[in-house]
């Protein structure tokens, strides 16, 4: 039930925290800072003891659902398990009690970790170098744009005309918005019938305009382009450059390379592929990696191992900092952890069972969910509610439904181009028990859908609050407490 | 295999059940030629040989532990009360996925919405977002949320902004060719206020200001943002905080007239972590609400009346909008806005405003001592929080060195961040540093000078 806010557990002279002694001489600030610069009265902040505050924590954690205990098919998400030890090795004081700004014989420990995990994603994905500064997927994006954009500039003439990035009507949100942020004008291009780019439509618009094409492969629906090869050597030979947008990697690691394939650049996500947990929305890490060509233009600062010590280099040529200091360092070391502990065999492995468990399942539910494209898929694919939506039940109602059979939903609405979409992402961490008990759940509800639509449609039941409004969030906004 | 679950037999059954009698013929699509034989990784290690070989990495770090630090800077070295960490170590709110679904996600929207008021109550602003990656990249949005908003294009930037920032603001924009940047100098350890109003005009978008600046000053953002209006500029003021624990004592960035407060979190609950994650938080007023880049938490009704959360006003958003979103954004740094909900409700009204005392005092108390030695100045006779810059009486390297020697991190070389800072020194004191290692540090400082410039510092 709801409990209320930790501002309406307060109570007036009420304290929770006892601050250090004062050891050194009283000085009143008021004598010493100008009254002018000075608040009258302290932030109203909440005055509960710690007691109360664990406890409204604690409730509102009940309120969640979460990895740990909850199966999450989330496409483009890649919702893997957290492994415990990541977290354990990362609050290592050697690791959090450590300042940017110290010299860099204080943390040779930690620009080691840098550069060896720059290495290990080189190795996977066979680009040349990379940076670990963005804090986020789309972060990467706008980097790798930004690096784009430096990069035709360096050429003159010819390259300042490059100001088109085409994007698949399949891609993520994030492309466009990302490209837009850096000035890049943005054009769809169609998918074909099978969910392979339209390479008619693509070839349509390769010109000297065209300084990049963003690729999500497999793309949003879990496919492998069946052009792959001729879309990439199309706007290479356009003079374009060709970005893969990593999220899906988490589908081919240890099988092929990006860079073998012909992508120029591209960011992965730690917090997906890599394991580190989302926290409920960040903090993530979105590293860029990019083949020799474009490495002048990567950000600075870069750390290397120099004349036997770990440091940190600046390039002319760089787009500058995207972040301050060296991304988010903490998910680095969990991202670290992560690979050293599965070692070549397991990345393999991981990408083989992802795989294997999304076939399992879209063979196996195609029949009650109508499948758009049938053909083997990578470690995702969309199914599409269009007959539940014949008989009044949207892919949201089903989403919504899943829920009070104990999973977390499938990502919905997305891609674009499937109506009713239901996008399922397993991973490899999940058992064949644990597919088989969402697949009997998701075929109850086709049922439910026929029995008794209300059911459905007033879903969900058994989650701490029933279908929440967001129509009137919208309308009415009440974006903070206020007493 | 570590975290894979599936059997041998498990494997076969599934395969059997597709009809195939390999997975590779999964990947049939990627043509042989383009196959790895074998990707050249470490490992695997077992947990035991991880955990042993990570332990032996982070030692090759010298970790404050009880080393006295006066390194700050823009990362600042504050007390992590244990309630923080215990939240935040819930796998309930850890692994927990962006709360796209309501329903199942009511724990972390909530802690949002907290954090957004919060964050409304320090600042003095109307709304804040559910937090950006970091204060620097808060920054350079919050500039680029004025620009879109004035429709103008020139933006003022104080020359006390921490230089990370204004680095990350001109890399955002830099393809921006609408969009110029003018630096205004410091006087006396502050903005320049004369050069400031010389320089505005109509065509002004913005103008920011840090405070206290990365020298330690304090900024007199009030009388800056009177000049918008004596201007007549509509222009918007940006506020970036360095160090949040200076809103427990200083006015608010709100009550001081600025339209759009920016800022780092970390200090409040975070540990240092060499840089990050932090957590960046942005606040404006109600009127440039549909100009606030990033995610929001509203409070709303469900289909029972009963209260509950959700994310909201996302026609700004990207997976919406596209190209025509306000940002690309699309994550907020979720995890570390708990640590600083938890921390700010943990130290409360009384707790935050002591510790911000508290942390002045040992402040003032350092630089009483520093300026009573032969040799070292304050760079500016300007107030400051927990931070502040003198002048030393021989190279800072040197110091540095020396003080390392004597086992105590000091403060932030100044000149790093330019010729005119060459001789000076940042200190930052916190609620960790105690009386004995602050007085240590001026007797190291007393010997210092004595040591590099015996004529000075004994004539003095």
């Amino acid at each position: 039930m709801y409990n209320g806010l930790i501002f309406e557990k307060s109570s007036p002279g009420r304290e929770g925290f006892v601050c250090p002694r004062r050891d050194v001489p009283y000085a009143d600030p008021g004598e010493v800072i100008p009254t002018e610069y000075l608040a009258q009265s302290p932030p109203p902040l909440p005055e509960v003891s710690e007691r109360d505050l664990i406890k409204h924590y604690t409730h509102l954690s009940n309120r969640n659902y979460n990895v740990d205990a909850q199966f999450y098919p989330l496409g483009s998400c890649t919702m893997k398990y957290n492994p415990k030890i990541n977290e354990k090795i990362s609050r290592l004081p050697g690791f959090t009690n450590i300042h940017p700004l110290a010299d860099a014989d204080e943390v040779q420990g930690a620009i080691e970790l840098l550069v060896n995990l720059e290495k290990l994603l080189c190795e996977i994905t066979g680009m040349s170098a990379f940076t670990l500064q963005p804090a986020a997927g789309a972060h990467g994006e706008f980097t790798a744009l930004l690096m784009i954009r430096a990069y035709f500039n360096a050429q003159g003439e010819p390259g300042l005309n490059r100001n088109k990035i085409l994007i698949p009507d399949s891609a993520h949100g994030t492309n466009p918005a990302s490209a837009v942020m850096v000035g890049f004008e943005t054009v769809e291009i169609k998918s074909d019938e099978r969910g392979n780019v339209d390479l008619e439509n693509l070839k349509s618009h390769l010109d000297e305009t065209v300084a990049c094409l963003m690729l999500t492969m497999p793309n949003t629906l879990g496919l492998w382009d069946e052009h792959l090869d001729e879309i990439i050597k199309s706007v290479h030979d356009a003079g374009g450059l060709v970005y893969l947008d990593g999220a899906n990697l988490n589908a081919f690691m240890g099988i092929t390379r990006p860079a073998d394939l012909g992508f120029d650049i591209m960011h992965t996500n730690l917090h997906k592929t890599f394991s580190t947990p989302h926290g409920g929305g960040g903090p993530g890490s979105g590293p860029v990696g990019c083949i020799a060509e474009l490495v002048p233009y990567l950000p600075n600062p870069r750390p290397v191992f120099e004349d036997g010590k770990y440091r940190f280099i600046n390039n002319f040529k760089s787009i500058g900092r995207v972040k301050s200091f060296f991304g988010n360092f903490g998910v680095m070391v969990k991202a670290y952890t992560y690979i050293l502990s599965l070692g070549a065999e397991g990345i393999k492995q991981t990408s083989q069972m992802a795989v294997l468990n999304a076939n399992y399942m879209k063979e196996k539910m195609k029949g009650t969910y109508y499948l758009k494209y049938d053909r083997p898929c990578l470690h995702e694919f969309v199914l599409s509610a269009k007959n539940q939506k014949e008989k009044g039940v949207s892919a949201k109602d089903i989403a919504k439904r899943l829920l009070d059979y104990g999973h977390y939903a499938p990502t919905v609405y997305f891609p674009l181009i499937v109506e009713e979409a239901l996008m399922i992402e397993p991973t490899e961490t999940e058992s064949m028990q644990t597919l088989d008990q969402f697949m009997e759940d998701m075929r109850k509800i086709d049922e439910e859908v026929n029995a008794d639509t209300q059911l459905v449609i007033q879903a969900p039941h058994t989650t701490p609050v029933k279908r929440v409004d967001e129509t009137l969030a919208a309308r009415k906004p009440v974006l903070r407490w206020k007493p | 295999m570590k975290y894979i679950p599936h059997s041998g037999e498990e494997v076969k059954k599934m395969l059997e059940f597709l009809g195939i009698s390999s997975v590779d013929s999964l990947f049939s699509l990627i043509p042989p030629e383009k196959r790895l034989m074998d990707l050249n990784l470490p490992g695997p290690f077992s947990e035991v040989e991880l955990s042993q070989v990570m332990t032996r990495l982070s030692r090759k770090n010298r970790a404050f532990y009880d080393r006295p630090n006066f390194l700050g800077a823009g990362i600042y070295n504050h007390y992590s009360p244990a309630v923080v960490d215990t939240v935040l170590s819930r796998p309930e709110f850890y692994t927990a996925y962006t709360p796209y679904q309501a329903e199942a996600s009511q724990g972390i929207l909530q802690t949002i919405f907290e954090f957004q008021t919060l964050i409304c109550m320090l600042t003095g602003m109307d709304v804040a977002n559910a937090s950006h990656y970091d204060g620097a990249t808060a920054c350079a949005e919050g500039v680029g949320m004025a620009i879109a908003q004035s429709g103008k294009k020139k933006v003022f930037y104080s020359a006390g902004v921490h230089p990370q920032y204004i680095e990350v603001m001109k890399t955002y924009h830099r393809w921006n060719t609408r969009v110029q940047f003018i630096e205004i100098p410091l006087n006396k350890g502050v903005t320049c206020l004369t050069t400031l109003r010389d320089k505005m005009d109509a065509d002004t978008a913005a103008v920011l200001v840090q405070n206290p600046n990365c020298l330690g000053f304090i900024e007199p953002v009030e009388k800056i943002a009177g000049l918008k209006t004596e201007m007549k500029s509509k222009g918007l003021l940006v506020e970036a905080v360095n160090e949040p624990l200076s809103l427990g004592l200083l006015k608010t960035p709100g009550d001081c007239g600025a339209d759009i407060v920016v800022g780092e979190g970390l200090s409040l609950g975070l540990p240092p972590s060499y840089g990050g994650p932090g957590v960046g938080f942005m606040a404006t007023k109600d009127k440039y609400l549909r100009r606030l880049p990033g995610r929001i938490v509203g409070q709303t009704l469900d289909n029972e009346g009963k209260t509950a959360y959700c994310l909201t006003l996302q026609t700004r958003e990207q997976h919406i909008r596209r190209e025509k979103a306000s940002s690309n954004i699309c994550s907020n740094q979720a995890l570390c806005a708990l640590a600083v909900t938890v921390y700010l409700s943990h130290t409360g009204k009384k707790g935050f405003a002591d510790l911000a005392r508290l942390n002045f005092q040992k402040a003032f108390y350092l630089k009483e001592k520093i300026c009573q030695l032969p040799g070292y100045s304050l760079f500016a006779d300007a107030p400051f929080f927990n931070e502040f810059t003198v002048r030393c009486p021989a190279d800072p390297v040197k110091l540095s060195l020396y003080l390392k020697d004597m086992d105590i991190i000091g403060g932030f070389r100044t000149g790093i961040w330019g010729d005119q800072y060459r001789d000076c020194m940042t200190f930052a004191v916190t609620e960790m540093n105690t009386r004995k290692q602050i007085d240590d540090l001026t007797g190291y400082l007393a010997n210092f000078c004595r040591q590099e410039v015996s004529v000075a510092c004994t004539t003095d």
